[in-house]
Formats: structure tokens, C-alpha cells, sequence
């Protein structure tokens, strides 16, 4: 059961997906938003195709993914765990990462950055759900817990 | 490969995340508060807790981090190579005088004591999208 | 083949790019030695600062900017001036090693801040997590001079010969304003400042020197105004003391000493003097007899009269032991050894009169004991002078001629006065003496002639002039030397005479 004080980060929070490659290297993407299937303690992360690329091959050749999600106020976590499979999202879910996408581009003029460079960046809708069992969740917030395990199950 | 097209990325003004993989392909990402420029092949982290990333390095050299202007947003992946620490340079300086005027600003002051500076080669740079 | 127009333009666009900063730098350097020359011209500090930090503002757009020195114990800096800030903050603290402009000062090397206000909410951020999960002791946040919502900071260390004067720190609201140009123009008019702040310093150092040293010339002169008013005060002081010694001094020491004549040290010297001696003979018996205030009163009277008789023949009274009195002639003031001798003798006799008189007064105030005194008198060397310590001088007398006038004292009968042989030799013209007993005195190596004294020649020969006699019926005193009229004396006696004629007897017969 992943813990509910996490599900605000992962959903509304900012994502980059990490994985490692057969002989070491790593790579990551970002995310725009993610969903949660309790029942099965899996999380899809939605990501632009066209800058996932090196990500998802090195899923498919290792399996092994970490996802670090974090909020403005700096409340972050990482998930770690094993790649299940990439599919379409939902309406649901491209309609939460339109919310999310706008409620970033307000963030992230409010820190003073241009609107415009912004709006680039948060303008495209994810097309791709990146889908993974969770493993293991750490507490990630600045501090002295940061790197500490959240137990869940 | 580092240029002065680069250096807004490289002041600490937003944040850039990292991902190092164990000795076993255990990924880890994380996002820090700057990556420090060094020259044109070289960057640097701060190294202040021993944390999962610093482990990694330990046992894998390799990482993938992602720099952003702040005033255009644009983001370069680094492909990079730990190289070595440093305590007694420069750079540990500017680090460790950075980090002490906000933690002090804060009433922290001697609650972050900076280990060292990690020095990573770049092997590569590339803007995000291209 | 390269097409010449545009070769031509971009040669162009060059030039004029090239053009421009060499235009903009010319600018800067003109502008640069502008704030210099006001800056040097004046020797205020504050001033100094102040007019730098406008100028800077006029010409560069820092808007918001702020000079601080360090402070004499090095552990912290002060707010010397301030432009564009709401407070003026001047005096305000920054302790060394804190914050930007703390740690500039720490490590001597300029920082430029891009983001503060994201970092310090990282660090906030940090902090309160230190403050949920751990029990580490935090310390208080210090608010710092400067923009509440400061992002954009440069701050400068302002040296001089390697030694730090002060920060300059210039700062904005804007995220990432300042550039290395910046940093650089900053440098370079931080380092003006630095050299202007400190001779401005010294000249206030200077200043204030002299504006001390003015004040002291006006205290100087205040002390000399008043101390006419202090030398009154103090004498008055002095009189009331030395009154107050007076008691503890015979009257001629404290004259002498007073007068300057002898110096208060311990300073003693051998002189001839004649040494007086007397005690209360009985007066022992009195002391378990009498109440003690009648005794005191007793004493108190006694040694009062025979105090004054001392004073008056010009005698130093050297100290009263109980009932008994030393007193010496000869010191300090001498009137010649003769003189003194005979003024002590005399000094003694009128003690023996003066002595009667107090008989009959204790005698009706029920003191039924009458009191004797015994005297002795001696002439001869002593060691005379201030004696003790520095604290506690005694001016007395010691010596074998004292011990001497003692013994005669105690050889002495009752209201008797007796006298060695050397103030005999002395006094034998005007004392009239009976030869005593030779006595051995301790000191001594052979015995002492004593004299007992009678009378004084001058008395006596008053005495033989005068005619006093006391018969019943008649009571006759005849002092030829004090009769002014001496006829109207032969008349009353005459008369006298006729009436004491004797009466005559008629005889009857014989022729």
C-alpha cells in the first residue's frame, strides 16, 4: 500500500525517472505527473516518448527503475523498483497532467522564471505511461531523514 | 564542451538532478541545488553527507546529470565521469563559503560542514531534445 | 567564394558591437575617476560613504547599497552608510562569518548571489526538519541588515595593504541582476573606498585626539577656577585637624611644629634641659576611696592648674602618667640654660601655692585627704625630639637626666621640691636652698648632691620689706613697696598710736 503522504508528490509533484544501463551508465527523462494503482502498489509516470528513449531501453535491459518525484515546498521521494511495461494513458490521467502541467508553469513563473520558456516547457501533453512496481520507497525531503526508507506493506 | 552559453546553468539558480547506479545497476536519482562549473571539461558536486549517491560513485564512477538555464529553461544532459575530491582548493573554498553564508542566514551555521569537492569529467553534453 | 556584402556587413556589425564597448568602457573609467576625485575630496567618513554609494547609484543603478567597517576587535563589521534602504541601519551589527557580507569578511574574498531567496527557503526547509526529527540545537536566526526579499547580492572586501577595512555590498530584489562586470566595477570602486575610509579614519582619529585633548585643556581650566575654592576648603580642613591635635601636643611643639620651625620626622637631638618631674602623693588611696566621677573630676582640675602654671613659665609639657607630670625647659625654645633652670624652679613653687589652694577647694568638697606633691628637678643632656613611628610621633624627652629628675621626685618629701646638684649650681642666686642628702642614681657613677628648695630670693627679700602681723585686737599688713601715700600711712598710724596711748598713773607724795 503506498503511503498516502507520498501520493501528493507523485502526483502533483515534479518526476525524473532514472535507470541504469547493462554496463553501468545511467539515464533519466522527466516526468508530468503520475498515477497510482494502490491495489497493486504500481506507479505509471507520464513522459514525452520522444526524450524517453535511452530510459526505456535501459528498462528493458535491466528492469530497474528509480523515480524521484518532489513538491515546491521540497517534500520529495524516491521510488524504486522493477519496470512492468509502458501503455497509453487514460483521459483521466492526461487530464490530471494538464492540471498538473499548468499549476507547474504558474510555480515556476512565480520563482521568477519567463512565462513563455515555461509555457514551452510545460505546453506538451505526455503521450507515454512508463509503469512499475514499487519496491522500495525513501523519504528524499532535505534534512536529516533524507535517504531514510518509508516502510509500506 | 562546457561554454559560456552553459555558465547560467552552473550557478546554483535552479535545481539539477542526478542519477548514479551501484556496482549491481541499482539506478538512484536525486536532484541537487547546484552543479558547480570547474572548466570546460569539468564540473563538480559538493559532497556533504554520505548518501546512496556517493556510495554509488564509490563503486561506479559513471553519472547522468540535467542543468537548466533558469532564465530559458533550456536543459543540457551531462554524461560524466567521477575524476577525484578535493578539500584544499579554490573551488572547496567557494563551495564551502557559499554553503556556510546560507546556512548561517538560516541559524545553521556548522550544521553542514562540506567533506569535500567531487570533481566528475564530462564526457559529454548535450542539449535536451536534440 | 564568400559574399563580400555580407562579409562587409558582419564586418560591419563587428565594428560597431567593438565600437560600442570601447564606448561603454571609456564611459565606465570616466565615471570611475569622477567618484574617486569626490570621494578623496573629503575627509568625513560617513560622508565619504554616503556620497560613494549615491554615486553609484546615479551612475550604475545600485540601487540598493551599503558600506560596512570592520570593527576594532575584528569580530564584526558595523553598517557605516547606507543608500536605498527604508532604516538607515547605521551601527548596525554583522558579526563576522555571518551570512554573505559576514563570510566575505571571514574568508576576504568577494561573492555574487544569484537566488537567495530559493536558497534560504532550502535551507528553511532543512531547518525544519532539524527541528521535527533531531534534537540538535539550532541557533537563532539573526535578521541581518539588508533587503528582507534580497535575491541578487554582491558583496566586496574592501582591503588595504592586506589588512581588511570593511564589505561593500550592493544587492536587489531582481533574480540574477549582477554579472561579472559587475563584480568587477564594484571591485574596483570598493578599492577607492578603501583607501578614502581609511584616511578618513585616521583624520577622525586625529580629530577626536585633538578634541580630547581640548577637553582637557577645559578641565585644567576649570580645575585652576576652582582651586582657590578647593585650597580654602582644604585648610579649613587642615585647622580643623590640627585643632584637633593640639590636644595631644604640649602648646609649644604644636606651635613649633606649626610654625614650621620643627619638622614633623623623627628627628631627635641632645640639648641641656631641665627636666621637672611631679606626682600626687596619696593619690592611690584616693582612687579606691573616691567615686570615679569625683575622681576624674579631681584629676581633670589638677593637672588643668598645673597645666597652666607649666604654660605660663614657658615649660613643655611632655606628658601627664596618671597623676603625675613631666614637663622640660630648653625645647624647643631655650631662653639659656639659666634662665630655664630658674623659670622651672619657679614654675614649681607657684605649683606648691597653686597646690594649697586646691587643698582647701577638694577639702570643702568633702575630699578629706589632703594631696601632696612631690617634685624633682634636674639639669643636664638629653636626647630630646620626635620619637616613634612615621605614623606616630612622640615628642618627648629620654635620657639619664630624666631618670634622674624622677628619682629626685621620689626622694622628694611631701610638697617639697627637690633639685640635683647641676640645676642648684644654676639657681643658687635666685633660689634660696637647703644642702639634702647625696642620693646614688642608677646611670650614674657617683652619687648625687641634692637641694631642697626654700624659697626664691626675690620673695624672700619681698618678704623681709614686708610688715604682716596678727595679734588679737590687731591685725596689721605693711608693704612699703606697694604704699602709694606714704603720709596718709604715718597719719593712720599716728592715729592709731594715740589711741593706744598708755593711760598715766598720778602718784601721791614726795617731792
Amino acid at each position: 500500500m503506498i503511503p498516502e503522504q507520498t501520493l501528493e508528490a507523485l502526483t502533483n509533484g515534479f518526476g525524473h525517472m532514472g535507470s541504469a544501463s547493462v554496463d553501468l551508465k545511467t539515464a533519466h527523462t522527466d516526468t508530468l505527473s503520475a498515477s497510482v494503482d494502490p491495489a497493486n502498489d504500481t506507479v505509471t509516470s507520464f513522459v514525452l516518448s520522444f526524450l524517453a528513449g535511452p530510459v526505456l531501453e535501459n528498462f528493458k535491459s535491466t528492469g530497474r527503475v528509480s523515480y524521484f518525484v518532489g513538491l515546491p515546498s521540497h517534500e520529495s521521494y524516491q521510488f524504486k523498483g522493477q519496470f512492468i511495461e509502458t501503455r497509453q494513458l487514460t483521459e483521466d490521467e492526461l487530464a490530471h497532467s494538464e492540471q498538473f502541467r499548468n499549476a507547474a508553469q504558474e510555480n515556476l513563473v512565480g520563482m521568477g522564471i519567463p512565462a513563455e520558456p515555461a509555457a514551452q516547457l510545460f505546453g506538451t501533453a505526455p503521450d507515454l505511461g512508463i509503469t512499475f512496481k514499487v519496491e522500495k520507497i525513501f523519504k528524499q525531503t532535505p534534512g536529516p531523514e533524507a535517504g531514510q526508507e518509508l516502510p509500506f506493506n | 564542451m562546457i561554454t559560456d552559453e552553459h555558465q547560467p546553468c552552473l550557478q546554483g539558480m535552479f535545481p539539477s538532478w542526478l542519477t548514479t547506479c551501484s556496482a549491481a545497476g541499482e539506478p538512484n536519482t536525486t536532484v541537487i541545488s547546484q552543479i558547480w562549473y570547474v572548466d570546460e571539461e569539468h564540473v563538480a558536486l559538493s559532497f556533504q553527507f554520505f548518501n546512496k549517491t556517493k556510495k554509488n560513485i564509490a563503486e561506479n564512477p559513471y553519472a547522468f546529470a540535467t542543468i537548466v538555464n533558469p532564465g530559458t529553461l533550456e536543459m543540457y544532459n551531462l554524461e560524466l565521469e567521477f575524476d577525484h575530491s578535493e578539500t584544499d582548493s579554490e573551488l572547496f573554498d567557494d563551495m564551502d563559503m557559499k554553503l556556510e553564508a546560507i546556512a548561517s542566514m538560516s541559524g545553521m551555521s556548522g550544521i553542514f560542514n562540506l567533506k569535500a569537492a567531487d570533481v566528475y569529467k564530462v564526457k559529454s553534453l548535450k542539449e535536451l531534445g536534440s | 567564394m564568400p559574399n563580400d556584402a555580407s562579409a562587409t556587413a558582419a564586418d560591419q556589425i563587428q565594428l560597431n558591437d567593438l565600437t560600442k564597448r570601447l564606448e561603454r568602457k571609456t564611459k565606465e573609467v570616466e565615471i570611475i575617476q569622477q567618484v574617486s576625485s569626490k570621494i578623496n575630496a573629503t575627509l568625513d567618513l560617513e560622508n565619504i560613504a554616503k556620497a560613494m554609494l549615491g554615486l553609484m547609484d546615479e551612475f550604475f543603478g545600485f540601487q540598493h547599497a551599503m558600506i560596512l567597517l570592520l570593527d576594532e576587535g575584528e569580530e564584526a563589521l558595523r553598517v557605516l552608510a547606507t543608500h536605498g534602504y527604508d532604516e538607515e541601519g547605521v551601527g548596525a551589527r554583522v558579526k563576522v562569518g555571518m551570512g554573505v557580507i559576514g563570510m566575505v569578511a571571514k574568508r576576504r574574498k568577494l561573492m555574487r548571489m544569484a537566488n537567495l531567496g530559493q536558497q534560504r527557503a532550502y535551507m528553511q526547509t532543512i531547518r525544519q526538519q532539524v527541528k521535527q526529527t533531531t534534537d540538535t540545537e539550532l541557533q537563532d536566526e539573526v535578521p541581518l541588515p539588508g533587503l528582507a526579499d534580497v535575491e541578487s547580492q554582491v558583496a566586496i572586501p574592501m582591503m588595504l595593504e592586506e589588512e581588511l577595512v570593511g564589505v561593500f555590498s550592493v544587492e536587489s530584489q531582481g533574480v540574477n541582476i549582477f554579472d561579472k562586470g559587475d563584480e568587477m566595477l564594484i571591485g574596483i570602486l570598493a578599492n577607492q573606498a578603501a583607501i578614502a575610509l581609511q584616511h578618513a579614519r585616521l583624520f577622525q582619529r586625529e580629530q577626536q585626539r585633538l578634541q580630547e585633548l581640548n577637553e582637557a585643556h577645559c578641565e585644567l581650566a576649570d580645575l585652576n577656577a576652582n582651586l582657590e575654592q578647593k585650597v580654602e576648603e582644604r585648610t579649613a580642613e587642615l585647622l580643623e585637624l590640627s585643632a584637633k591635635l593640639a590636644k595631644y601636643f604640649s602648646p609649644q611643639v604644636y606651635d613649633s611644629i606649626f610654625s614650621g620651625k620643627l619638622d614633623v620626622t623623627i628627628q631627635t637631638q641632645r640639648k641641656p634641659l631641665t627636666v621637672f618631674f611631679s606626682d600626687l602623693q596619696g593619690f592611690t588611696e584616693l582612687t579606691e576611696r573616691l567615686e570615679p566621677e569625683v575622681l576624674t573630676e579631681l584629676l581633670t582640675h589638677y593637672l588643668t592648674e598645673m597645666s597652666e602654671v607649666a604654660i605660663r613659665w614657658g615649660g613643655t609639657i611632655d606628658k601627664f602618667i596618671g597623676d603625675a607630670i613631666l614637663v622640660f625647659f630648653g625645647d624647643p625654645v631655650s631662653k639659656g640654660n639659666r634662665e630655664d633652670a630658674v623659670a622651672c624652679v619657679s614654675m614649681a613653687v607657684e605649683m606648691l601655692e597653686r597646690l594649697e589652694s586646691l587643698r582647701s577647694f577638694w577639702r570643702e568638697r568633702g575630699v578629706a585627704r589632703p594631696l601632696n606633691v612631690r617634685i624633682g628637678i634636674h639639669t643636664g643632656v638629653c636626647t630630646v625630639g620626635n620619637f616613634g613611628s612615621e605614623d606616630r610621633l612622640d615628642y618627648t624627652v629620654i635620657g639619664n637626666g630624666v631618670n634622674l629628675a624622677s628619682r629626685l621626685e621620689s626622694n622628694s618629701d611631701p610638697n617639697q621640691i627637690l633639685i640635683s646638684e647641676d640645676t642648684y649650681l644654676l639657681v643658687k642666686q635666685h633660689v634660696r636652698c637647703e644642702q639634702g642628702e647625696a642620693i646614688s642614681v642608677k646611670g650614674v657613677s657617683h652619687p648625687v648632691q641634692t637641694y631642697q628648695v626654700i624659697e626664691l630670693v626675690n620673695a624672700s627679700a619681698r618678704k623681709d620689706t614686708k610688715l604682716e602681723e596678727v595679734i588679737p585686737g590687731l591685725s596689721l599688713a605693711l608693704d612699703p613697696f606697694s604704699l602709694e601715700d606714704h603720709e596718709a600711712a604715718r597719719q593712720l598710724l599716728s592715729t592709731a598710736l594715740k589711741w593706744l596711748k598708755p593711760k598715766v598713773k598720778k602718784s601721791r607724795g614726795k617731792k
